[in-house]
Protein backbone atom coordinates (compact mmCIF):
# COMPACT_ATOMS: atom_id res chain seq x y z
CA UNK A 1 0.00 0.00 0.00
CA UNK A 2 1.02 3.31 -0.75
CA UNK A 3 2.77 4.92 2.13
CA UNK A 4 0.74 8.13 3.97
CA UNK A 5 2.44 11.50 4.01
CA UNK A 6 1.22 12.08 6.94
CA UNK A 7 0.26 9.74 10.21
CA UNK A 8 -0.94 11.83 13.70
CA UNK A 9 -0.99 9.53 16.56
CA UNK A 10 -3.81 10.64 18.71
CA UNK A 11 -7.63 11.78 17.94
CA UNK A 12 -7.87 14.96 20.20
CA UNK A 13 -8.14 18.50 19.15
CA UNK A 14 -4.24 19.24 18.93
CA UNK A 15 -4.39 15.93 16.35
CA UNK A 16 -7.43 16.60 14.78
CA UNK A 17 -6.10 20.45 13.88
CA UNK A 18 -3.19 19.05 12.50
CA UNK A 19 -4.78 16.16 9.98
CA UNK A 20 -6.99 18.80 8.81
CA UNK A 21 -4.21 21.39 8.48
CA UNK A 22 -2.50 18.79 7.00
CA UNK A 23 -5.12 17.26 4.23
CA UNK A 24 -6.23 20.82 3.50
CA UNK A 25 -2.43 21.50 1.39
CA UNK A 26 -3.61 18.15 -0.01
CA UNK A 27 -1.56 15.79 1.94
CA UNK A 28 -2.65 12.00 2.47
CA UNK A 29 -2.90 11.80 5.77
CA UNK A 30 -4.11 9.13 8.60
CA UNK A 31 -5.20 9.90 12.15
CA UNK A 32 -4.65 6.96 14.50
CA UNK A 33 -7.21 7.52 17.91
CA UNK A 34 -6.61 4.46 20.65
CA UNK A 35 -9.51 5.30 22.00
CA UNK A 36 -12.20 7.69 20.58
CA UNK A 37 -11.50 11.02 19.70
CA UNK A 38 -12.19 13.27 21.98
CA UNK A 39 -12.07 10.89 24.81
CA UNK A 40 -9.62 12.80 26.71
CA UNK A 41 -8.64 16.26 27.74
CA UNK A 42 -9.96 17.50 24.55
CA UNK A 43 -13.55 16.42 25.16
CA UNK A 44 -13.05 17.44 28.98
CA UNK A 45 -11.86 20.50 28.83
CA UNK A 46 -13.68 24.20 30.23
CA UNK A 47 -13.82 25.24 26.90
CA UNK A 48 -11.67 28.36 28.03
CA UNK A 49 -10.18 30.21 24.79
CA UNK A 50 -8.11 32.22 26.78
CA UNK A 51 -5.17 34.95 25.90
CA UNK A 52 -5.07 36.06 29.22
CA UNK A 53 -1.79 35.87 31.75
CA UNK A 54 -0.31 33.35 28.89
CA UNK A 55 3.38 32.49 29.32
CA UNK A 56 5.45 35.07 27.22
CA UNK A 57 6.25 32.55 24.56
CA UNK A 58 2.62 31.41 23.79
CA UNK A 59 1.51 35.14 23.52
CA UNK A 60 1.78 35.46 19.81
CA UNK A 61 0.41 32.03 19.45
CA UNK A 62 -2.32 32.51 21.27
CA UNK A 63 -3.10 35.67 19.70
CA UNK A 64 -3.19 34.13 16.56
CA UNK A 65 -5.18 31.13 17.83
CA UNK A 66 -7.92 33.41 18.67
CA UNK A 67 -7.78 35.41 15.39
CA UNK A 68 -9.17 31.50 14.03
CA UNK A 69 -11.79 31.25 16.70
CA UNK A 70 -13.22 34.03 15.32
CA UNK A 71 -13.50 32.45 11.64
CA UNK A 72 -14.55 28.83 12.39
CA UNK A 73 -17.30 28.77 11.22
CA UNK A 74 -15.69 29.73 7.37
CA UNK A 75 -12.63 27.34 7.76
CA UNK A 76 -14.49 24.45 9.38
CA UNK A 77 -18.10 24.87 9.20
CA UNK A 78 -18.73 25.10 12.61
CA UNK A 79 -18.33 28.26 14.90
CA UNK A 80 -17.85 25.61 17.70
CA UNK A 81 -20.04 27.60 19.97
CA UNK A 82 -17.37 30.41 20.42
CA UNK A 83 -18.70 33.15 22.61
CA UNK A 84 -16.25 35.91 22.75
CA UNK A 85 -17.20 36.87 26.23
CA UNK A 86 -14.28 38.34 27.44
CA UNK A 87 -11.73 36.92 29.93
CA UNK A 88 -10.94 38.52 33.38
CA UNK A 89 -8.39 38.06 36.19
CA UNK A 90 -9.64 39.21 39.10
CA UNK A 91 -7.53 40.98 42.23
CA UNK A 92 -8.63 40.19 45.65
CA UNK A 93 -5.63 42.19 47.39
CA UNK A 94 -3.59 45.38 46.66
CA UNK A 95 -0.59 43.03 46.02
CA UNK A 96 -2.67 41.37 43.60
CA UNK A 97 -2.73 44.37 41.89
CA UNK A 98 1.16 44.99 42.03
CA UNK A 99 1.01 42.05 40.22
CA UNK A 100 -1.31 42.74 37.68
CA UNK A 101 0.62 46.22 37.13
CA UNK A 102 3.98 44.21 36.48
CA UNK A 103 2.35 41.85 34.44
CA UNK A 104 0.70 44.66 31.94
CA UNK A 105 4.36 47.19 32.06
CA UNK A 106 5.72 43.32 31.10
CA UNK A 107 3.59 42.62 28.11
CA UNK A 108 3.76 46.43 26.84
CA UNK A 109 7.72 46.11 26.84
CA UNK A 110 6.92 43.28 24.56
CA UNK A 111 4.70 44.96 22.53
CA UNK A 112 1.59 43.34 23.24
CA UNK A 113 -1.27 45.33 24.68
CA UNK A 114 -4.47 43.12 24.78
CA UNK A 115 -4.51 42.86 28.23
CA UNK A 116 -5.93 45.96 30.30
CA UNK A 117 -5.75 46.68 34.19
CA UNK A 118 -9.17 47.96 35.31
CA UNK A 119 -9.25 49.42 39.10
CA UNK A 120 -11.84 48.43 41.54
CA UNK A 121 -14.85 50.91 40.61
CA UNK A 122 -13.93 49.59 37.17
CA UNK A 123 -13.57 46.22 37.69
CA UNK A 124 -17.09 46.32 39.44
CA UNK A 125 -19.04 47.75 36.73
CA UNK A 126 -17.62 45.21 34.59
CA UNK A 127 -18.59 42.43 36.50
CA UNK A 128 -20.99 43.63 38.85
CA UNK A 129 -21.32 39.75 39.61
CA UNK A 130 -17.93 39.45 41.37
CA UNK A 131 -17.59 40.32 45.61
CA UNK A 132 -17.56 44.17 46.12
CA UNK A 133 -14.15 43.89 48.19
CA UNK A 134 -12.51 43.44 44.53
CA UNK A 135 -9.20 45.40 44.29
CA UNK A 136 -9.43 45.34 40.78
CA UNK A 137 -8.89 42.93 37.54
CA UNK A 138 -6.90 42.72 33.87
CA UNK A 139 -9.21 41.93 31.18
CA UNK A 140 -8.43 40.13 27.44
CA UNK A 141 -11.40 41.64 25.87
CA UNK A 142 -11.27 39.35 22.51
CA UNK A 143 -11.16 36.02 24.57
CA UNK A 144 -14.23 33.77 25.36
CA UNK A 145 -15.31 30.55 25.42
CA UNK A 146 -16.18 27.28 23.39
CA UNK A 147 -17.81 24.06 23.33
CA UNK A 148 -14.94 21.45 23.97
CA UNK A 149 -16.36 18.17 22.33
CA UNK A 150 -17.87 19.57 19.91
CA UNK A 151 -15.21 21.50 18.61
CA UNK A 152 -12.96 17.94 18.93
CA UNK A 153 -15.77 16.68 16.51
CA UNK A 154 -15.95 19.38 13.89
CA UNK A 155 -12.21 19.67 13.50
CA UNK A 156 -12.15 15.55 12.78
CA UNK A 157 -15.14 16.25 10.53
CA UNK A 158 -13.16 18.80 8.66
CA UNK A 159 -10.22 17.22 8.36
CA UNK A 160 -12.40 14.17 6.41
CA UNK A 161 -13.95 16.47 4.55
CA UNK A 162 -10.29 17.73 3.23
CA UNK A 163 -10.09 13.73 2.61
CA UNK A 164 -7.83 12.51 6.13
CA UNK A 165 -8.60 8.76 7.44
CA UNK A 166 -9.50 8.77 10.91
CA UNK A 167 -9.31 5.35 12.72
CA UNK A 168 -10.36 4.96 16.20
CA UNK A 169 -9.47 2.08 18.57
CA UNK A 170 -6.44 1.74 17.31
CA UNK A 171 -3.17 2.25 18.83
CA UNK A 172 0.57 2.69 17.51
CA UNK A 173 2.55 0.65 19.95
CA UNK A 174 6.13 0.63 17.95
CA UNK A 175 7.95 2.63 15.51
CA UNK A 176 11.11 2.22 12.79
CA UNK A 177 12.62 4.14 10.54
CA UNK A 178 12.69 2.19 7.30
CA UNK A 179 14.28 3.55 4.09
CA UNK A 180 13.42 6.73 4.75
CA UNK A 181 9.35 6.04 6.20
CA UNK A 182 8.62 5.43 9.41
CA UNK A 183 7.04 2.46 9.98
CA UNK A 184 4.80 2.50 12.77
CA UNK A 185 3.25 -0.88 14.63
CA UNK A 186 -0.40 -0.93 15.46
CA UNK A 187 -2.30 -2.79 18.32
CA UNK A 188 -3.65 -5.17 16.34
CA UNK A 189 -0.77 -6.26 14.94
CA UNK A 190 -0.83 -4.35 11.79
CA UNK A 191 1.78 -1.63 10.01
CA UNK A 192 1.21 1.55 8.12
CA UNK A 193 3.99 2.90 6.51
CA UNK A 194 4.64 6.74 6.37
CA UNK A 195 6.77 9.80 5.46
CA UNK A 196 6.09 11.97 8.78
CA UNK A 197 4.77 11.53 11.93
CA UNK A 198 2.66 14.34 14.34
CA UNK A 199 2.83 12.80 18.07
CA UNK A 200 -0.80 14.60 19.58
CA UNK A 201 -0.84 11.50 21.93
CA UNK A 202 -1.63 14.29 24.78
CA UNK A 203 -0.56 13.02 28.32
CA UNK A 204 0.80 9.70 26.76
CA UNK A 205 3.11 12.03 24.76
CA UNK A 206 6.11 10.29 26.60
CA UNK A 207 5.17 7.16 25.82
CA UNK A 208 4.83 7.80 22.07
CA UNK A 209 7.88 9.49 22.26
CA UNK A 210 9.85 6.75 23.99
CA UNK A 211 8.25 4.45 21.06
CA UNK A 212 11.13 6.38 18.56
CA UNK A 213 13.44 6.75 21.52
CA UNK A 214 12.95 10.57 22.22
CA UNK A 215 12.78 11.56 25.77
CA UNK A 216 11.32 14.42 27.97
CA UNK A 217 9.97 14.78 31.10
CA UNK A 218 6.39 15.37 30.34
CA UNK A 219 3.90 14.40 33.29
CA UNK A 220 0.23 14.65 33.88
CA UNK A 221 -2.39 15.86 35.88
CA UNK A 222 -6.53 14.60 36.67
CA UNK A 223 -7.42 18.67 36.66
CA UNK A 224 -11.10 18.66 37.91
CA UNK A 225 -14.32 20.83 36.92
CA UNK A 226 -17.24 21.63 38.93
CA UNK A 227 -20.60 22.76 38.11
CA UNK A 228 -23.58 24.49 39.49
CA UNK A 229 -27.32 24.05 39.07
CA UNK A 230 -28.60 26.66 36.36
CA UNK A 231 -28.58 30.08 38.30
CA UNK A 232 -30.11 33.42 36.71
CA UNK A 233 -27.68 35.10 35.13
CA UNK A 234 -25.04 37.23 37.04
CA UNK A 235 -21.79 37.11 34.86
CA UNK A 236 -21.15 37.04 31.26
CA UNK A 237 -17.28 36.77 31.39
CA UNK A 238 -14.51 34.16 32.49
CA UNK A 239 -13.11 35.26 35.30
CA UNK A 240 -10.08 34.37 37.27
CA UNK A 241 -8.43 34.75 40.59
CA UNK A 242 -4.32 36.33 40.88
CA UNK A 243 -3.12 34.41 43.83
CA UNK A 244 -5.51 31.44 43.98
CA UNK A 245 -6.29 29.03 40.91
CA UNK A 246 -9.94 29.33 39.63
CA UNK A 247 -11.99 29.69 35.91
CA UNK A 248 -15.69 30.37 36.50
CA UNK A 249 -17.68 30.95 33.95
CA UNK A 250 -21.50 30.85 33.41
CA UNK A 251 -23.20 29.20 30.67
CA UNK A 252 -25.93 30.81 28.12
CA UNK A 253 -28.40 27.90 30.08
CA UNK A 254 -27.04 29.46 33.55
CA UNK A 255 -24.79 26.73 34.94
CA UNK A 256 -21.96 28.08 36.33
CA UNK A 257 -18.21 25.92 35.77
CA UNK A 258 -15.26 25.78 38.48
CA UNK A 259 -12.12 25.29 37.87
CA UNK A 260 -8.85 26.17 36.79
CA UNK A 261 -6.65 24.21 38.96
CA UNK A 262 -7.41 21.49 41.26
CA UNK A 263 -6.47 18.58 40.50
CA UNK A 264 -7.45 14.73 41.56
CA UNK A 265 -5.50 11.43 40.72
CA UNK A 266 -5.08 10.33 37.47
CA UNK A 267 -4.23 6.60 35.96
CA UNK A 268 -2.96 6.23 32.95
CA UNK A 269 -2.74 2.75 32.15
CA UNK A 270 -6.59 2.49 32.57
CA UNK A 271 -7.52 6.55 31.49
CA UNK A 272 -9.32 6.72 34.70
CA UNK A 273 -9.41 9.52 37.26
CA UNK A 274 -10.36 10.22 41.25
CA UNK A 275 -11.97 13.04 42.41
CA UNK A 276 -10.33 14.61 45.26
CA UNK A 277 -12.71 16.14 47.71
CA UNK A 278 -10.43 18.62 50.11
CA UNK A 279 -8.80 20.02 46.46
CA UNK A 280 -12.87 20.34 44.89
CA UNK A 281 -13.73 22.01 48.51
CA UNK A 282 -11.11 24.83 48.09
CA UNK A 283 -12.32 25.71 44.70
CA UNK A 284 -15.77 25.97 45.93
CA UNK A 285 -14.14 28.37 48.58
CA UNK A 286 -12.49 30.23 46.41
CA UNK A 287 -15.36 30.83 44.00
CA UNK A 288 -17.86 31.52 46.85
CA UNK A 289 -15.66 34.24 48.35
CA UNK A 290 -15.60 36.19 44.97
CA UNK A 291 -19.03 35.65 43.70
CA UNK A 292 -21.22 35.94 46.11
CA UNK A 293 -24.18 34.61 43.52
CA UNK A 294 -23.41 30.89 43.98
CA UNK A 295 -22.76 30.51 47.95
CA UNK A 296 -26.85 29.10 48.01
CA UNK A 297 -26.28 26.80 44.64
CA UNK A 298 -25.59 23.61 44.46
CA UNK A 299 -22.99 21.19 42.42
CA UNK A 300 -24.37 19.58 40.50
CA UNK A 301 -21.70 17.76 38.28
CA UNK A 302 -18.51 17.08 38.96
CA UNK A 303 -15.61 15.61 36.71
CA UNK A 304 -11.85 15.26 35.66
CA UNK A 305 -10.15 14.67 32.14
CA UNK A 306 -6.04 13.66 31.80
CA UNK A 307 -4.00 16.21 30.57
CA UNK A 308 -0.39 16.69 29.81
CA UNK A 309 2.27 18.90 31.52
CA UNK A 310 5.84 19.83 31.31
CA UNK A 311 7.84 21.30 34.58
CA UNK A 312 7.74 24.78 32.39
CA UNK A 313 4.01 24.22 32.03
CA UNK A 314 4.22 25.39 27.85
CA UNK A 315 4.04 22.35 25.35
CA UNK A 316 6.17 20.77 23.12
CA UNK A 317 6.20 21.97 19.30
CA UNK A 318 9.13 20.75 17.45
CA UNK A 319 10.52 18.16 15.17
CA UNK A 320 12.60 15.62 16.73
CA UNK A 321 16.40 16.29 17.27
CA UNK A 322 16.94 12.39 15.90
CA UNK A 323 14.27 12.61 12.76
CA UNK A 324 13.41 15.67 11.11
CA UNK A 325 9.84 13.84 9.97
CA UNK A 326 9.00 13.11 13.37
CA UNK A 327 7.23 16.34 15.11
CA UNK A 328 6.07 16.80 18.49
CA UNK A 329 3.06 18.31 19.31
CA UNK A 330 1.77 17.18 23.03
CA UNK A 331 2.56 18.73 26.50
CA UNK A 332 -0.63 20.92 26.06
CA UNK A 333 -1.91 21.48 30.03
CA UNK A 334 -4.59 23.87 30.92
CA UNK A 335 -4.86 26.30 28.59
CA UNK A 336 -3.97 24.41 25.22
CA UNK A 337 -7.64 24.09 23.70
CA UNK A 338 -7.50 27.82 22.50
CA UNK A 339 -4.14 27.47 20.85
CA UNK A 340 -5.44 24.09 18.96
CA UNK A 341 -6.88 25.95 15.36
CA UNK A 342 -2.96 27.48 15.23
CA UNK A 343 -0.69 24.68 16.56
CA UNK A 344 -2.43 22.07 14.04
CA UNK A 345 -1.24 24.38 11.28
CA UNK A 346 2.27 24.76 12.63
CA UNK A 347 2.63 20.89 13.60
CA UNK A 348 1.36 20.50 9.78
CA UNK A 349 3.60 22.95 8.35
CA UNK A 350 6.54 21.08 10.59
CA UNK A 351 5.63 17.62 9.21
CA UNK A 352 5.62 18.86 5.32
CA UNK A 353 9.02 21.32 5.69
CA UNK A 354 7.38 24.31 5.39
CA UNK A 355 8.66 27.62 6.25
CA UNK A 356 8.08 28.67 9.54
CA UNK A 357 5.29 31.52 10.53
CA UNK A 358 5.93 31.52 14.18
CA UNK A 359 8.84 31.56 16.91
CA UNK A 360 8.68 27.97 18.39
CA UNK A 361 12.00 27.43 19.96
CA UNK A 362 10.76 27.74 23.54
CA UNK A 363 8.79 24.66 22.91
CA UNK A 364 11.84 22.82 22.11
CA UNK A 365 11.54 19.06 22.74
CA UNK A 366 15.20 19.43 23.59
CA UNK A 367 14.68 21.99 25.72
CA UNK A 368 14.92 20.24 29.20
CA UNK A 369 18.35 18.45 28.22
CA UNK A 370 19.89 21.78 27.80
CA UNK A 371 21.78 23.08 31.30
CA UNK A 372 20.19 26.01 32.06
CA UNK A 373 16.40 27.08 31.24
CA UNK A 374 14.84 30.12 32.51
CA UNK A 375 11.45 30.30 33.87
CA UNK A 376 8.88 31.01 31.00
CA UNK A 377 5.74 32.57 32.17
CA UNK A 378 5.30 35.31 34.43
CA UNK A 379 2.10 34.39 36.01
CA UNK A 380 0.16 31.21 36.98
CA UNK A 381 -1.78 29.27 34.21
CA UNK A 382 -5.18 27.94 35.01
CA UNK A 383 -6.77 26.46 32.80
CA UNK A 384 -9.81 28.12 31.27
CA UNK B 1 -13.98 17.81 65.25
CA UNK B 2 -13.93 14.58 63.56
CA UNK B 3 -11.82 13.13 60.93
CA UNK B 4 -13.07 14.16 57.13
CA UNK B 5 -11.64 10.85 55.94
CA UNK B 6 -11.95 7.21 57.29
CA UNK B 7 -11.15 3.56 55.68
CA UNK B 8 -13.13 0.56 56.46
CA UNK B 9 -12.27 -2.41 54.77
CA UNK B 10 -16.15 -2.94 53.89
CA UNK B 11 -18.81 -0.64 53.41
CA UNK B 12 -22.64 -2.06 53.36
CA UNK B 13 -25.11 0.42 51.60
CA UNK B 14 -29.04 -0.22 52.29
CA UNK B 15 -31.47 1.46 50.66
CA UNK B 16 -33.97 2.12 53.45
CA UNK B 17 -33.43 4.73 55.72
CA UNK B 18 -30.77 3.11 57.60
CA UNK B 19 -29.26 4.20 60.91
CA UNK B 20 -25.38 5.11 60.06
CA UNK B 21 -23.37 2.41 62.14
CA UNK B 22 -19.89 1.65 62.36
CA UNK B 23 -18.67 -1.35 64.01
CA UNK B 24 -14.66 -1.66 63.65
CA UNK B 25 -13.70 -2.35 60.47
CA UNK B 26 -17.48 -2.24 58.36
CA UNK B 27 -19.74 1.01 58.44
CA UNK B 28 -23.25 0.96 56.90
CA UNK B 29 -24.61 3.76 55.48
CA UNK B 30 -27.78 4.80 54.04
CA UNK B 31 -28.20 5.35 49.86
CA UNK B 32 -29.48 8.53 50.34
CA UNK B 33 -27.22 10.10 52.32
CA UNK B 34 -24.16 9.25 49.43
CA UNK B 35 -23.39 12.47 47.37
CA UNK B 36 -20.47 11.03 45.48
CA UNK B 37 -18.65 7.69 44.69
CA UNK B 38 -16.03 6.32 43.00
CA UNK B 39 -14.15 2.69 42.67
CA UNK B 40 -13.03 2.94 46.82
CA UNK B 41 -14.60 6.03 48.30
CA UNK B 42 -18.03 7.53 48.84
CA UNK B 43 -18.67 11.01 50.14
CA UNK B 44 -21.22 11.07 52.66
CA UNK B 45 -23.25 13.43 55.12
CA UNK B 46 -22.76 13.66 58.57
CA UNK B 47 -24.49 16.04 60.73
CA UNK B 48 -20.53 18.35 60.52
CA UNK B 49 -20.75 18.20 57.11
CA UNK B 50 -19.09 16.08 54.29
CA UNK B 51 -17.16 12.97 55.27
CA UNK B 52 -15.34 10.55 52.73
CA UNK B 53 -14.80 6.83 53.49
CA UNK B 54 -12.59 4.90 51.54
CA UNK B 55 -13.25 1.45 52.09
CA UNK B 56 -11.28 -1.83 49.84
CA UNK B 57 -15.17 -3.57 49.37
CA UNK B 58 -18.55 -1.94 49.16
CA UNK B 59 -21.68 -3.90 49.33
CA UNK B 60 -24.83 -2.35 48.10
CA UNK B 61 -27.99 -3.37 46.40
CA UNK B 62 -28.60 -4.46 42.28
CA UNK B 63 -31.15 -1.82 41.71
CA UNK B 64 -28.65 1.66 42.21
CA UNK B 65 -27.21 1.49 39.16
CA UNK B 66 -25.88 4.61 39.06
CA UNK B 67 -23.94 3.41 42.20
CA UNK B 68 -22.95 0.42 41.05
CA UNK B 69 -21.17 2.09 37.98
CA UNK B 70 -19.55 4.88 39.91
CA UNK B 71 -17.71 2.00 42.59
CA UNK B 72 -16.87 0.57 39.18
CA UNK B 73 -19.33 -2.75 39.26
CA UNK B 74 -21.00 -1.74 35.92
CA UNK B 75 -18.27 -2.91 33.50
CA UNK B 76 -19.65 -2.61 30.53
CA UNK B 77 -22.49 -1.08 28.01
CA UNK B 78 -24.58 -3.93 28.86
CA UNK B 79 -25.83 -2.36 31.84
CA UNK B 80 -26.67 0.91 30.10
CA UNK B 81 -27.94 1.81 27.16
CA UNK B 82 -25.04 3.18 24.57
CA UNK B 83 -25.28 6.97 23.68
CA UNK B 84 -23.55 10.19 21.71
CA UNK B 85 -21.16 11.38 24.27
CA UNK B 86 -22.46 14.93 24.98
CA UNK B 87 -20.38 18.16 26.55
CA UNK B 88 -20.01 19.66 30.08
CA UNK B 89 -22.28 21.76 28.98
CA UNK B 90 -25.08 19.26 27.58
CA UNK B 91 -24.43 16.96 30.49
CA UNK B 92 -25.95 19.80 33.23
CA UNK B 93 -28.50 20.13 31.52
CA UNK B 94 -29.53 16.91 31.73
CA UNK B 95 -28.42 16.21 35.47
CA UNK B 96 -31.27 19.51 35.88
CA UNK B 97 -33.57 17.74 33.58
CA UNK B 98 -36.79 16.11 35.70
CA UNK B 99 -35.26 12.26 37.17
CA UNK B 100 -37.51 10.22 34.83
CA UNK B 101 -36.36 6.44 34.18
CA UNK B 102 -35.33 7.83 30.58
CA UNK B 103 -33.26 10.39 32.04
CA UNK B 104 -31.78 8.40 33.90
CA UNK B 105 -30.73 5.26 31.78
CA UNK B 106 -28.64 8.45 29.89
CA UNK B 107 -27.13 9.34 33.01
CA UNK B 108 -25.80 6.20 33.26
CA UNK B 109 -24.86 6.17 29.49
CA UNK B 110 -23.02 8.95 29.78
CA UNK B 111 -21.90 7.36 32.96
CA UNK B 112 -19.56 4.95 30.85
CA UNK B 113 -18.64 7.75 28.58
CA UNK B 114 -17.13 10.34 30.78
CA UNK B 115 -15.94 7.89 33.92
CA UNK B 116 -17.76 7.96 37.40
CA UNK B 117 -17.22 11.16 38.48
CA UNK B 118 -20.57 12.83 38.12
CA UNK B 119 -22.61 13.47 41.46
CA UNK B 120 -25.41 11.34 42.30
CA UNK B 121 -26.56 14.00 44.23
CA UNK B 122 -26.59 18.23 44.34
CA UNK B 123 -24.17 18.99 46.77
CA UNK B 124 -24.62 22.66 47.82
CA UNK B 125 -21.68 24.41 47.48
CA UNK B 126 -22.20 25.47 51.01
CA UNK B 127 -21.29 21.91 52.49
CA UNK B 128 -18.43 21.16 50.01
CA UNK B 129 -16.32 24.86 50.78
CA UNK B 130 -17.00 23.61 54.42
CA UNK B 131 -14.49 20.82 54.02
CA UNK B 132 -11.43 21.44 55.54
CA UNK B 133 -10.05 25.04 55.30
CA UNK B 134 -7.45 27.46 53.49
CA UNK B 135 -5.73 26.65 50.09
CA UNK B 136 -4.62 22.89 50.30
CA UNK B 137 -0.87 22.99 48.51
CA UNK B 138 -1.27 21.99 44.69
CA UNK B 139 -0.92 18.38 43.82
CA UNK B 140 2.11 17.85 42.14
CA UNK B 141 2.15 16.95 38.64
CA UNK B 142 2.18 12.85 38.26
CA UNK B 143 4.82 11.44 35.85
CA UNK B 144 5.80 7.78 34.78
CA UNK B 145 9.27 6.49 35.88
C1 LIG C 1 -10.72 19.44 32.95
C2 LIG C 1 -9.90 20.18 31.94
C3 LIG C 1 -10.20 21.52 31.66
C4 LIG C 1 -9.46 22.21 30.70
N1 LIG C 1 -9.82 23.50 30.39
C5 LIG C 1 -9.19 24.15 29.39
C6 LIG C 1 -9.61 25.44 29.00
O1 LIG C 1 -10.57 25.97 29.56
N2 LIG C 1 -8.95 26.07 28.00
C7 LIG C 1 -7.88 25.50 27.38
O2 LIG C 1 -7.29 26.14 26.49
N3 LIG C 1 -7.48 24.25 27.70
C8 LIG C 1 -8.11 23.57 28.70
N4 LIG C 1 -7.70 22.31 29.05
C9 LIG C 1 -6.55 21.73 28.36
C10 LIG C 1 -6.93 21.16 27.02
O3 LIG C 1 -8.07 20.35 27.14
C11 LIG C 1 -5.75 20.34 26.50
O4 LIG C 1 -4.56 21.10 26.52
C12 LIG C 1 -5.99 19.88 25.07
O5 LIG C 1 -7.28 19.34 24.91
C13 LIG C 1 -4.94 18.85 24.70
O6 LIG C 1 -5.30 18.26 23.47
P1 LIG C 1 -4.50 17.02 22.93
O7 LIG C 1 -5.05 16.70 21.60
O8 LIG C 1 -3.03 17.31 23.06
O9 LIG C 1 -4.76 15.85 24.00
P2 LIG C 1 -5.94 14.78 24.12
O10 LIG C 1 -7.26 15.37 23.88
O11 LIG C 1 -5.73 14.08 25.42
O12 LIG C 1 -5.65 13.79 22.92
C14 LIG C 1 -4.59 12.88 22.90
C15 LIG C 1 -5.12 11.58 22.31
O13 LIG C 1 -4.03 10.69 22.03
C16 LIG C 1 -4.51 9.37 22.15
N5 LIG C 1 -3.37 8.46 22.26
C17 LIG C 1 -2.49 8.36 23.28
N6 LIG C 1 -1.56 7.41 23.01
C18 LIG C 1 -1.87 6.89 21.79
C19 LIG C 1 -1.28 5.88 20.97
N7 LIG C 1 -0.17 5.22 21.36
N8 LIG C 1 -1.86 5.59 19.78
C20 LIG C 1 -2.97 6.26 19.37
N9 LIG C 1 -3.57 7.23 20.11
C21 LIG C 1 -3.02 7.55 21.31
C22 LIG C 1 -5.37 9.45 23.42
O14 LIG C 1 -6.29 8.38 23.49
C23 LIG C 1 -6.02 10.83 23.28
O15 LIG C 1 -7.33 10.74 22.73
C24 LIG C 1 -8.40 21.58 30.02
C25 LIG C 1 -8.08 20.25 30.31
C26 LIG C 1 -8.83 19.55 31.24
C27 LIG C 1 -8.49 18.12 31.51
Amino acid sequence: MKPYDLVVIGGGLQGLSTAFWSAREGARVLVLERDRIGRHASGFSAGGVRTLGRALPEVPLALDALDLWTQLDKLIGDDCGFVASGQVKLAETPDDMRILEQRVALLRAHGFEHEVLHDGPSIRALVPGADPSVAGGLVAARDGYAEPYRTTRAFGRAAMKAGADIREGWAVVGADHVKNLWKLRLSDGSDVRTRAVVNAAGAWGRRTARLFGDEFPLGFNALMMMLTEALPPFITQVAGATSRPLSFKQTAQGHVMIGGGPKGIADLHTGRVRLDIARLAASARTARDLFPAIRHAAIVHAWAGIEAIMPDEIPVIGRSSRAPDLVYLCGFSGHGFELAPLTGRIAADLAAERDMTHPIAAFSPDRFAQPSRSATHAMPQPAG
Amino acid sequence: MSALRRHYTRIIVCTEDTAPARDGDVAIVALNTIWHAEPGAVWISEPDGIVELTCDHVDLPETALRLRQAIGLVQDTTEAPIAERIDPFGLASLLDSPATPERDAQLLAQGQEIGPVAFLRAIPVARLAAYGTGQPPPRPRQEEP
